[in-house]
């Protein structure tokens, strides 16, 4: 059967440098793609850095509010993934979920008008329960038919867009959008209650028992159980968080950004949350860094690498990739690391 | 000693990076534009024509242009929005949504906007340039091509979306078939709006090959690149779409109709340049030049590659097509326009 590697679904062991580490080492790596590109990787690092992460004035000119608009859905797909992680479950489904989310979202935008202002909050909540509900069922077929969630996740997916489809290009009136921090920007109340979901989703996991089940249920299955903690309610649940969190995100990308039903989220959206997970080390404050240093990334690769230098803007998806790469294959970065310069302790 | 050569790893890096964010931006004097394209290059069809438009710009008006792709619409608003403080003279937007640009324009009014091709507003700013290119005389055209061309009474079109604006090229190109060959039956097939999917263009191709069609013309982006494969593969016919496609499948590709979004997205630029720029929606067709057939441009490729017996037809056929051009150009023959249905449009539009 397939199972999520140790290595995978419990981070505590990791070393809290490999991070940084892992970026320095990609960035290292970035820069020889960039000379063999006929770049200087100097001159795209900063392109790349202002046209992300720095602020040439109020509101639109800054373009850090970007990246963390950009960080909104990835934080909430992120920690979809962290929970399914931390129960040892490997949960692709959060695209489905997310195109879900903004369906029911829109849906409610466009049809429960006499919900005046608490109209947005309805439609959010509206995308947050069909993404728990549809994020429920891979978890019901695990439990009762033994089916596994890598595979019904990813058939879920184009299912879900099927559901959706006949919304077509459908427009969220004015009363529902979710308004802006500052004008000219998307930085809405949308970040606010992702990093609210971070920190709920660490109380849970970290401080109440129904999270404890989950954990030690991803930990040490057997072992869980013969201590008296259920087998199948910690799945499910994991499975219902999990699709929540990204039908949140659908919604909140619906009603904040794009003022129209779209199914499209990101040319990747099957896996950003198992990257950003991934990159936060399965923690819920990596989760939040590793959003902003994703979506940072991304906007950079579009705004600054491809705008102002000639390295083409795939560059930004490769840095991505080798920083996962290297954050999720401790070993071998161990290896180099032991090689390169020093042995480092684990703790 | 091992902790404080990765602390100095670390903060080599953090200073490197530090340090590159501290340079000063290269400045340029003169003027600029950007073009944001729906997708990403290599379509071989409409982003790449819009391209080649810029890249014309570029050299021939001497000024600075960058060409942004994109992903996907996630990413068409933050692309604009780099454009728009990278201190472009103008901003062209290909194929984006109207009310994106709309707003927009809105909010930066001293910025110039151009829209090269299928935007559809009520109405436009004055800092908004809007080209609508009407392809339905020169779909018809085509259709003409197939209509006289066909075997076996039976031709195909394979179109990304059923939408007006597709539907444009598929209804000219009906009303051509059926005008040349009243009892061919016209095969359609809509991809449901995936323009970047070859595999499944080629599967959906080879289907209606089956279905008794040997000639096909393809509306659907890069996923059209399967259609045109499928022709190559089972040695029947297609018809490329927006560029001149007739040398990607030589001998496959009879002809292809022309979008000439190059043409749409040269003027933006020139507009802004000679400071003739005009707010407003313009629409152009066949009669602008703004929308043709490969032949017009000399394209020999299927009069050379093509099967004896296929090419022996097109002296006849080009005679055909120039006929109902000038009926067309001179007001005396009417094409349905499937964006403005009127009576001409009676009998193609069904299930």
């Amino acid at each position: 059967m397939l199972r999520v590697p140790a290595s995978l679904t419990i981070g505590e062991h990791q070393h809290w440098l490999t991070p940084f580490a892992a970026i320095a080492a990609s960035l290292t790596v970035g820069s020889g793609l960039m000379l063999l590109a006929g770049a200087n990787p100097f001159i795209a690092y900063r392109e790349l850095w202002q046209a992300a992460f720095s602020c040439r004035g109020p509101g639109a000119l800054c373009a850090f509010v970007t990246t963390l608009q950009y960080a909104t859905p990835l934080t909430l797909s992120g920690l979809s993934a962290l929970v399914a992680f931390r129960t040892g479950l490997f949960s692709i489904g959060q695209a489905g979920q997310m195109v879900l989310g903004a369906g029911a979202a829109a849906l409610v935008a466009g049809e429960l008008t006499g919900a005046g202002r608490a109209l947005p909050i309805a439609a959010l909540a509206g995308g947050l329960l069909a993404g728990a509900l549809w994020g429920a069922i891979p978890g019901l077929l695990k439990v009762y038919l033994n089916i596994h969630e890598v595979i019904s996740t990813i058939l879920l997916n184009p299912i879900a867009i099927l559901f959706v489809a006949p919304f077509g290009w459908y427009r969220i009136p004015e009363t529902a959008r979710l308004l802006p921090f500052v004008g000219g920007t998307k930085l809405t109340m949308g970040y606010g209650l992702a990093l609210v979901a971070a920190v709920l989703i660490y109380i849970y996991l970290w401080r109440m028992p129904g999270g404890y089940e989950q954990r030690m249920a991803g930990q040490a299955n057997k072992f869980a159980f013969f201590g008296g903690i259920p087998k199948r309610w910690p799945i499910v649940r994991a499975f219902t968080i999990s699709g929540g969190l990204a039908g949140l995100a659908g919604g909140i990308e619906v009603l904040g950004v794009h003022y129209r039903f779209i199914t499209q989220f990101s040319s990747i959206d099957s896996f950003d949350g198992i990257v950003v997970a991934l990159l936060g080390q399965l923690q819920p404050i990596g989760v939040v860094l590793g959003a902003i240093l994703l979506g940072g990334t991304r906007l950079g690769a579009l705004n600054g690498l491809q705008m102002q230098t000639s390295v083409p803007r795939e560059l930004g998806s490769a840095l991505i990739a080798l920083m996962v790469l290297f954050v999720s294959a401790p070993r071998l970065f161990r290896w180099i690391s032991q090689r390169i310069f020093i042995p480092y302790t684990e703790h | 000693m091992r902790r404080r050569m990765s602390f100095g790893l670390l903060a080599i890096t953090i200073f490197s990076m530090m340090l590159a964010a501290c340079g000063g931006a290269a400045g340029d004097s003169g003027f600029s534009f950007a073009l944001v394209l729906p997708g990403q290059l290599g379509d071989r069809s409409f982003s790449d024509s819009s391209n080649r438009g810029a890249e014309r710009a570029i050299e021939e008006l001497g000024v600075e242009g960058t060409i942004i792709e994109t992903t996907g619409i996630s990413e068409h608003e933050a692309a604009l929005r780099g454009a728009i403080q990278a201190d472009n003279d103008i901003v062209l937007g290909l194929a984006i949504d109207a009310e994106l640009l709309v707003s927009l324009a809105e909010e930066f009014p001293d910025q110039l906007f151009g829209a090269p091709s299928d935007v559809f507003a009520e109405s436009l700013p004055d800092n908004v340039a809007a080209f609508q290119i009407n392809v339905h005389q020169s779909s018809f055209l085509v259709g003409l091509i197939a209509g006289s061309m066909t075997e076996t009474k039976t031709v195909g079109a394979v179109v990304g979306g059923d939408a007006p604006a597709l539907n444009q090229f598929f209804y000219g190109y009906k009303q051509g078939v059926l005008e040349v060959c009243a009892d061919c039956s016209v095969l359609v097939s809509y991809l449901g709006f995936d323009f970047a999917n070859p595999t499944l263009g080629l599967e959906t191709t080879l289907s209606q090959y089956e279905q008794g069609a040997d000639i096909v013309y393809q509306v659907a982006g890069r996923s059209g690149e399967g259609v045109l494969e499928a022709a190559a593969q089972t040695g029947n016919f297609a018809i490329g779409v927006d560029s001149n496609q007739d040398w990607i499948q030589p001998g496959s590709v009879i002809v292809s109709m022309l979008k000439r979004v190059d043409v749409t997205t040269f003027t933006l630029v020139e507009w802004a340049f000679n400071d003739t720029f005009q707010g407003g929606f313009n629409e152009l067709g066949m009669a602008e030049g703004a929308a043709g057939i490969s032949w017009d441009e000399g394209s020999t490729t299927f009069e050379e590659e093509g099967p004896a017996d296929m090419v022996a037809k097109l002296p006849g056929v080009k005679e055909t097509v120039e006929q109902y051009r000038a009926d067309i150009l001179d007001g005396s023959y009417e094409v349905c326009n499937a964006l403005v249905v009127t009576a001409a449009c009676d009998g193609l539009i069904d299930g």
